[in-house]
């Protein structure tokens, strides 16, 4: 029974959490299908071709919500490590933890995809435009993140420690972003779905452009609320074992 | 401040009785030429590489000493002490970072005039591109403190710290790279000067402080 809750840090208890998430799990998942097939089967075979691209502009229904979500990880990970070093709600830690194997893949498809885009318009795979280079700056930061939480045991000095290089790594991702683009702008073009400009792509693939990045969002949650769920159980179960031995 | 000054004059004085100038430097010589025969090998030895490697080799070699800096003394309990002292920690980071600077970069950015005139920069592009790496390289030192904090009292944090920090690098090395490119060409950017000392003040500024937090994580 849940019980009504006064304010949102009452979801920090790890069982006031598991709890909600066992209860809300089935219709992220269900909700994650349906907007992810309904997005991406329009997008994929309900668009007309690019007059200029052929059909190699339907990659875009991946390649943008993929990086989109990469960068947005980051981000989340930065708040979830700054609520941690604040509130020291152990939720909040394992969020990150677990946010930064999804964040590393979304980074490495929406590069890999980026690549299969590049070779037929630009000529070339790989090339050292700004957002390229960017996006290999998020892979490094994603990568540094990740080694501290597989070299060390878990406890809460690790979880301290890897909240700072977190929020060290986000400050000087973000230098390098301005200091990349700092000459030009490179290859790609401006961004296209911004709310306030006139020159946004078609709406024949604005639309199921957004439902993919909605579902592709979708699919971070349950992913992530899975990995948080198998880590606060894969915990108690450690405590339990420690318990037992000692 | 009396104590800051005995620190750093016994930390300057350790480092050199460790000869750990020879090291970095031999290293910073060794990484040159073995990335320039590398590059001779399949014929691109141009002046734009060995600008390249310089800042690459530069920013390798900053990283070389500096597990110890930090680790020796939390072994022995020095570090301890200082905690309890009445200097603030963030002065004793910064003295010690100061003094990596001139233990393991100085040296070497007096050595670049002499090992890039036979290697194809002039003589005077490559003393402009000292006065650069002059006012830039402590940000590096700086910098390079946080990953030393970070794998304090872990084993074989070497690798570790070269997998955090290295990244970290970047601003300075895309703003460096860039502004050594200017000058070969012979051209100017006031801007891209400016803005590479600021961001080396900033780290100047800032890091003592981040690094100070997470060392006193270790003593919680």
């Amino acid at each position: 029974m849940i019980k009504f809750r006064k304010n949102i840090w009452e979801f920090a208890n790890p069982n006031n959490f598991l709890s909600i998430v066992n209860k809300i799990l089935p219709f992220f998942l269900i909700l994650t299908i349906i907007t992810l097939s309904l997005g991406l089967v329009w997008g994929l075979f309900f668009t007309p071709e690019d007059y200029r691209q052929g059909s190699s502009v339907k990659i875009i229904f991946i390649h943008v919500p993929t990086a989109f979500l990469a960068i947005n990880i980051y981000f989340m990970m930065f708040l979830a490590s700054i609520i941690w070093l604040i509130r020291r709600h152990h939720v909040s830690l394992i969020a990150a933890k677990s946010a930064a194997l999804i964040g590393l893949i979304m980074t490495l498809s929406a590069v890999l995809t980026g690549a299969i885009w590049g070779k037929p318009i630009w000529g070339t795979y790989w090339a050292w435009d700004p957002r390229l280079t960017s996006f290999a700056i998020l892979l490094m930061f994603y990568l540094g993140y990740l080694s501290i939480w597989q070299t060390m045991k878990f406890s809460d000095k690790i979880g301290d420690l890897s909240s700072w290089l977190c929020i060290v790594g986000s400050i000087f991702a973000l230098l390098s972003r301005y200091a990349v683009f700092f000459w030009d702008q490179g290859l790609h073009q401006g961004p296209s779905l911004s709310l306030d400009k006139e020159e946004n792509i078609d709406n024949v693939f604005y639309f199921p452009l957004i439902i993919c990045i909605i579902g592709f969002v979708l699919l971070f949650l349950t992913l992530l609320l899975i990995r948080i769920k198998t880590e606060i159980q894969k915990r108690k179960i450690n405590i339990l074992l420690n318990a037992r031995d000692g | 401040m009396k104590l800051s000054f005995h620190l750093l004059k016994y930390e300057l004085l350790f480092a050199l009785a460790n000869k750990g100038i020879l090291l970095s430097t031999s290293f910073f010589i060794i990484l040159i030429l073995i990335v320039g025969i590398g590059f001779g090998q399949i014929g691109e030895s141009s002046e734009k590489t060995l600008l390249a490697i310089i800042w690459i080799a530069i920013s390798l070699s900053s990283l070389l000493s500096i597990k110890t800096m930090f680790q020796e003394d939390f072994d022995d309990g020095t570090l301890d002490l200082y905690i309890l002292s009445n200097t603030s920690i963030e002065t004793i980071i910064f003295i010690k970072s100061i003094v990596h600077w001139i233990t393991t970069n100085l040296p070497i950015i007096t050595l670049i005039p002499l090992i890039s005139f036979p290697l194809g920069i002039t003589i005077y592009h490559s003393i402009l591109i000292c006065f650069v790496m002059l006012l830039s390289t402590p940000a590096l030192s700086f910098i390079s403190t946080i990953g030393a904090a970070l794998t304090l009292g872990e084993k074989g944090g070497n690798l570790l710290i070269s997998i955090f920090i290295l990244p970290t690098f970047l601003p300075i090395i895309i703003f460096g790279m860039k502004i050594s490119l200017l000058i070969t060409n012979s051209t100017y950017d006031i801007m891209a000067h400016l803005i590479l000392f600021a961001l080396s003040l900033i780290c100047i500024a800032i890091t003592p402080f981040i690094t100070s937090l997470i060392i006193k994580i270790h003593y919680t």
